[in-house]
């Protein structure tokens, strides 16, 4: 097992074809992150009929390396422009978006990029330990356990809420109402959709979170003048020490590193629960873990490093039961399965027995993909840095034209332009009277992933599902955040009666 | 009490909550179940925001009265009642910007949707760069058409997408071709 690991390894990083579709699918993922809407799924799409009748290992190299790197680049205009590139960047505009205004660009984009890295680093080393017991941990995921995942993470709208619960939790409400928008999956009932047809499949999650975040800040932007950094660049020290500052970050916070990448590589591992839910379940959990949970949506580096290693992260877990079992783990890898099936690789248990090579070759192509676009993007991201300190009237146009590219890019579909009109009214209603947003996102993404999971529960356990095992595990899980919170609130309560 | 932005923006949200939550009544059961969950504490909730911001609505005229009442020094009624206008007028200047860059993007969408990316895009520019940013029109020009190219390369040649052509332009152009 060693030798094989070792060998591969070798090979990947000697033999010339390898190393240059390495470094050409990075630069087409780091391309295709960066601009909001493209993504990994579409960078797949397109390079299918380029590997189409390559050999096994360089197409899914070329393949796996481009899917790897998306997540890594879609943060740079989610943490310059508050643009999330895809759907799992949102969480980190909460913090990013307020550390470039503060001046901290540089920092906060060391800080994510070096995360992302180890992230999907640890993700591919997840992957790796995993495959011995892959098949029990994968099996013993049910719908009920579902639902308590995305009961968990709704839970986290509590420690989000700030300094009002009211507009948090019922703000978080508001986004689990719109996940409810579209076709029931119980009775196949049209929701709030009433005669419009693109709603029937539910509001498109990159718009919605391109309405909520991205076109409120560039208007306030507008509204208030100047540049994105409220700090002169004169006062900021823009050189590579801010990035490295950000890198250290990184080490600084190296639990949360830890335990963020062992979610998302889990949640990737799981079929159905997606990247979003990852990021926004790490970004709940570093505010519950944090001391100072209040710094949170005001530009706390943690806000950035625990969605980044989770997304990154996710990319190893969910290639698990893609290649072994033939299930993949989310809408990307549904892709990539078919690309592989293409190049002749026949996803199932025996693959591991049959075709050890490639499964290593695999692993590592994500470890060196990973690895090489930080470094390629900690080379520019100084450059790209001093984008947050041109006029803001210079650079709206740029991003509400990125942002209506991306609303159409998401489905094709030119409904979502008007959608998009629409919900950045209340978006920008939430920024403007100071309603916290990230409730809003949590409460999209798990909305619909809790009723689902719910409806079907319901059907195969009754009321017992609760019971379950796990279930209860995830049930004390719930029970401890909830008490957590409680007991947080009445602390800082006391503390300021006690102040006052 | 004046109706101030705050409770309006509390007021819509009640109100998309209330709407959710009527339509809801009319779905079947198991359709309706989640929504009335997850909608009727949203209610409540946004309810209570309400009252929070009807009682912070209130907390400046007590302020103000209580200064009246007690006439410390009459200047620093006026000085209390200037800051107050300026307030307003500050507010009335931030509400017109606010509604020239909806507009903005709102012509955007508009555009887009009628006309397609490739003819409202360099428009968008020049007008945004020109009229909004005042800047000169050749800049105006030159970037507007740098950006189209850029997006064009992209999009069009490079990844081969197909991009909303517009309602009005597919419609002008089947008018010409037939």
């Amino acid at each position: 097992m060693i030798e094989i690991m070792l060998s591969t390894l070798v090979e990947l990083v000697t033999t010339p074809r390898l190393v240059g579709l390495i470094g050409l699918g990075t630069a087409i993922g780091i391309f295709l992150g960066a601009v909001p809407g493209l993504g990994g799924k579409l960078g797949i799409a397109l390079l299918i009929p380029f590997v189409f009748g390559m050999d096994m290992i360089p197409g899914a190299v070329l393949l796996l390396s481009m899917h790897a790197v998306t997540g890594t680049s879609g943060q740079i205009s989610a943490i310059l422009f508050g643009v999330p590139g895809t759907g799992d960047d949102a969480a980190t505009v909460i913090d990013g978006y307020p550390m470039a205004k503060n001046g901290e660009a540089g920092r906060a984009l060391g800080a994510s990029l070096v995360a992302s890295g180890v992230g999907g680093v640890i993700g591919a080393i997840i992957f790796a330990i995993l495959i011995p017991v892959l098949e029990p941990l994968v099996l013993s995921f049910s719908p009920a356990e579902f639902f308590l995942l995305a009961l968990l993470g709704i839970t986290f709208i509590a420690f989000l809420s700030g300094s009002s619960i009211y507009k948090g939790i019922s703000v978080g409400l508001f986004g689990m109402m719109l996940a409810f928008v579209g076709m029931d999956p119980q009775t196949g009932t049209a929701r709030y959709s009433g005669e419009f047809l693109f709603l029937w499949d539910g509001m498109s999650l990159i718009t919605v979170i391109l309405a909520v975040f991205a076109v409120p800040e560039m208007i306030a932007l507008g509204v208030k003048g100047g540049s994105i950094s409220r700090v002169s660049m004169s006062t900021t020290k823009y050189s590579y020490r801010e990035l490295l500052e950000g890198s250290l970050d990184v080490y600084r916070h190296r639990w949360l590193v830890l335990r963020t990448s062992i979610i998302g590589a889990v949640i990737g591992i799981i079929p159905g629960l997606g990247g979003s839910a990852a990021a926004w379940l790490c970004y709940g959990h570093a505010v519950q873990s944090s001391k100072t949970p209040e710094r949170f949506g005001r530009g706390a580096v943690e806000g950035v490093i625990a969605p980044e290693t989770a997304s990154n992260a996710k990319e190893g877990g969910s290639l698990l039961p893609t290649l072994f079992f033939g299930i993949p783990g989310s809408s990307g890898m549904a892709i990539m399965l078919g690309a592989f099936l293409i190049l002749g690789i026949q996803p199932g248990p025996t693959l591991i027995s049959n075709n050890l090579q490639l499964v290593w070759m695999l692993i590592w192509a994500l470890v060196v993909s990973n690895i090489v676009a930080v470094i390629g993007l900690l080379a520019i991201a100084r450059w790209v840095a001093l984008l947050s300190f041109v006029r803001g009237g210079l650079l709206i146009p740029f991003v509400l034209i990125l942002c209506v590219l991306g609303a159409f890019l998401a489905e094709g579909r030119w409904e979502n332009l008007v959608l998009l009109a629409v919900l950045s009214v209340i978006g920008y209603g939430l920024l403007r009277f100071d309603w916290p947003r990230a409730p809003f996102a949590i409460g999209i993404v798990l909305g619909g992933i809790a009723e689902k999971s719910l409806h079907k529960a319901l059907a195969l356990w009754g009321l017992e599902f609760f019971l379950r095992p796990l279930s209860l595990v995830l049930l004390a899980l719930i029970a401890l955040t909830v008490a957590w919170a409680i007991y947080k609130g009445r602390r800082k309560s006391g503390g300021a009666v006690g102040a006052a | 009490m004046p109706l101030n932005g705050r409770i309006g923006f509390t007021l819509v949200m009640l109100s998309a909550f209330a709407i959710m939550v009527a339509l809801a009544l009319d779905y079947p059961p198991a359709a309706r179940f989640l929504p009335l969950v997850i909608g009727i504490p949203g209610i409540a909730l946004t309810i209570c925001q309400l009252l929070v911001d009807i009682r912070e609505l209130r907390r400046p005229s007590r302020a103000r009265d209580k200064l009246r009442v007690h006439r410390p020094d009459e200047s620093a009624v006026s000085a209390r009642v200037d800051q107050l206008a300026g307030d307003r007028d500050q507010t009335g200047s931030v509400l017109a910007r606010e509604i020239v860059l909806f507009a903005y993007f709102f012509g955007l969408v508009a555009g887009v949707v009628l006309f397609g990316f490739w003819l409202t895009l360099p428009v968008f520019m020049i007008v945004f760069f020109g009229v909004h940013e005042r800047e000169t029109w050749r800049f105006a020009l030159s970037l507007a058409m740098a950006g189209t190219a850029v997006l064009y390369i992209v999009f069009d040649r490079m990844l081969s997408i197909v991009l909303h052509e517009g309602f009005i332009t597919v419609a002008v152009r089947e008018f010409f071709t037939q």
